[in-house]
């Protein structure tokens, strides 16, 4: 075994080291080589940035733009880190740097460099901008705008406008593929939809011409992928308790892996070493999946409850039927609507021995549930025995 | 003001009540204690309060009772109609504690008065107090009681607060 970590958590992971995401990266760059828009939706750490580094990255593009990898002008912008005063020219101003420095390196663009001043004076006018881009088109140049964290706008002032969305909207729709949108977003095409529906009563919703691609779950052969880099060689029975706790979510997975490999360093004995993961674990992804249940809605947080309840009587945690109705909430569990949504974006997986039909996958859910979901005054009467009970039947992989 | 009084007699009428009682019947007590007591010596009011502090109490226990019943009847027979049936007998119980502690309470009052007057105007008054350690041991029994009927109250309080979660309010559930 090599004796530096492997596993890597935290920063977005370069494009030579990206596992998996074969289908998606294919999708977007498809979208982008035709000049459609996109958005890039996924949980908390599903990989969104990890993605986008790779479709920009210099050494990737001939790979996937093919013959139009000279013609893409990639701009990156990170929602995440705009000042809370930060407007609608400045959004521009740094949506187009690159276009500039092309415009600057480019002796036969004259009159675009014109045209560009003449944007800036106009602070970037909806009208001034579409000659811009028209411009651009005339170059077979396409100006490609990413825009990780896009959710963060919602809660923007100066940029969480009608007059802002909407010219995002036409600009990309109207520019006959010569500006391309490719945006990130916590929450699902359909959430950005009904947050920005109060500016649009009556219009479509502003993000429906882009296309939605969703960072789900990892698949079977790419966790096995990624739990085996060069030289490591974890056994069966640990790679199957690692799949059960982290599920197919690339960042738990790491976390878990990782942790696991220190183990296998310091030489712990089998049962001992999957009761130290499954400890450090949690404490490691426990911000992660508070965020993660952050990130979600009322309805959402209901579906996941509930599957949760059920899969958690599966595994013999039960409340006493004085506070919880288990009967009432499993029967409600085939109407709820979202959990195809949840299954897509790796949370939850069918299972036909629970009870409701559906479980939480990854089950390290179900521990965050026990540990800190569950309000107080409810979590005092559960068994207990139903921290160590579940953290058993964890260890065993029930799944 | 006078409003504002009236509010007040309407809101605590059962307090009022008690000890108006309390007050016309300790009052008849001390008078015929005092008519019946010898010429030769003659206590003063305060050493008569002390003197009779076990009729006192006695007397606080049992007005305090009665009225703490019937207004217990009263109340359970308003709220008949509304309760459940599952619910009855928890609902007795607690007026049974509620009755318990008020009247126990009541009774100590005479005692606490006493051992004040005891310590304001003069020690010496003590000696008309006949079985202080029974006072004491009374007073300190009440207060255990008290003590563990508040917390048993307050445990079932705090069960009723949680709400039965069904799949209509299962976000209750969670943070």
């Amino acid at each position: 075994m090599p004796h530096n970590n492997p596993f890597i958590y935290g920063n977005p992971v370069t494009p030579a080291k990206l596992l998996g995401r074969k289908r998606e990266l294919r999708q977007i760059a498809g979208r982008i080589y035709t000049g459609q828009s996109s958005i890039i939706t996924g949980s908390p750490r599903s990989g969104k940035t990890s993605v986008l580094e790779y479709l920009i990255a210099p050494e990737k593009r001939v790979e996937l733009y093919d013959d139009r990898a000279d013609e893409l002008i990639f701009s990156f912008l990170d929602a995440g880190s705009w000042a809370a005063e930060f407007d609608q020219p400045q959004f521009w101003e740094a949506a187009f740097e690159q276009l500039k420095e092309r415009i600057s390196a480019d002796n036969s663009a004259t009159s675009l460099f014109e045209t560009y001043q003449f944007c800036q004076d106009n602070k970037f006018g909806s009208f001034v901008l579409e000659k811009l881009i028209a411009q651009t088109r005339k170059k077979n140049w396409q100006l490609v705008i990413i825009i990780d964290g896009f959710d963060v706008l919602l809660h923007h002032k100066p940029l969480n406008r009608a007059e802002f969305f909407g010219g995002l909207r036409l600009l990309a729709s109207r520019s006959q593929g010569a500006l391309t949108l490719v945006i990130t977003s916590n929450a699902s095409q359909t959430k950005l939809h009904q947050e920005t529906q109060h500016y649009n009563l009556t219009g479509s919703p502003y993000f429906n011409f882009m296309g939605e691609i969703i960072l789900g779950a990892l698949d079977d052969t790419e966790i096995n992928k990624l739990l085996h880099p060069g030289g490591i060689d974890f056994t069966d029975n640990d790679c199957r308790f690692i799949k059960g706790i982290a599920g197919g979510h690339p960042y738990l997975l790491q976390v878990a892996a990782s942790i696991l490999w220190e183990t296998y360093e310091n030489k712990l004995a089998e049962g001992v070493r999957q009761q130290y993961v499954l400890q450090e674990f949690y404490l490691k992804v426990k911000d992660m999946l508070n965020g993660t249940w952050q990130s979600w809605d009322d309805e959402m947080h209901k579906a996941v409850t509930s599957v949760a309840l059920a899969h958690l009587e599966n595994l013999n945690v039960v409340f006493p039927k004085k506070y919880v109705d288990l009967k009432d909430i499993i029967n409600s569990i085939p109407s709820i609507t979202n959990l195809g949504e949840l299954e897509k974006y790796g949370f939850l997986i069918k299972d036909s021995r629970i009870r409701g039909g559906w479980g939480i996958y990854p089950t390290i859910f179900l521990l965050h549930f026990i540990l800190d979901r569950f309000k107080p005054e409810y979590r005092r009467q559960l068994p207990d025995n139903a921290r160590e009970l579940l953290r058993q039947q964890l260890l065993k992989n029930v799944r | 003001m006078l409003k504002r009084f009236g509010e007040m007699l309407n809101k605590y009428r059962l307090f009022f009540l008690i000890a108006v009682t309390f007050l016309v019947e300790a009052v008849i007590l001390l008078i015929v204690a005092n008519v019946i007591q010898n010429e030769e010596c003659k206590l003063t009011i305060i050493e008569l309060i002390i003197k009779n502090t076990t009729q006192l109490s006695i007397l606080m226990l049992v007005t305090t009772f009665v009225y703490l019943f019937f207004a217990a009847l009263l109340d359970i027979s308003d709220s008949k109609k509304e309760a459940k049936k599952s619910d009855k007998s928890d609902f007795a119980g607690g007026v049974l504690t509620r009755l318990l502690i008020g009247s126990f309470s009541a009774s100590t009052i005479p005692t606490g008065v006493s051992l004040v007057l005891c310590a304001f105007a003069d020690m010496e008054h003590i000696k008309h107090l006949s079985g202080v350690e029974i006072y004491i041991a009374f007073a300190g029994i009440s207060l255990m009681s008290i003590a563990v009927l508040s917390t048993y109250e307050e445990e079932g309080r705090i069960s009723e607060g949680i709400k039965k979660v069904k799949s209509s309010n299962v976000s209750d559930l969670t943070n």
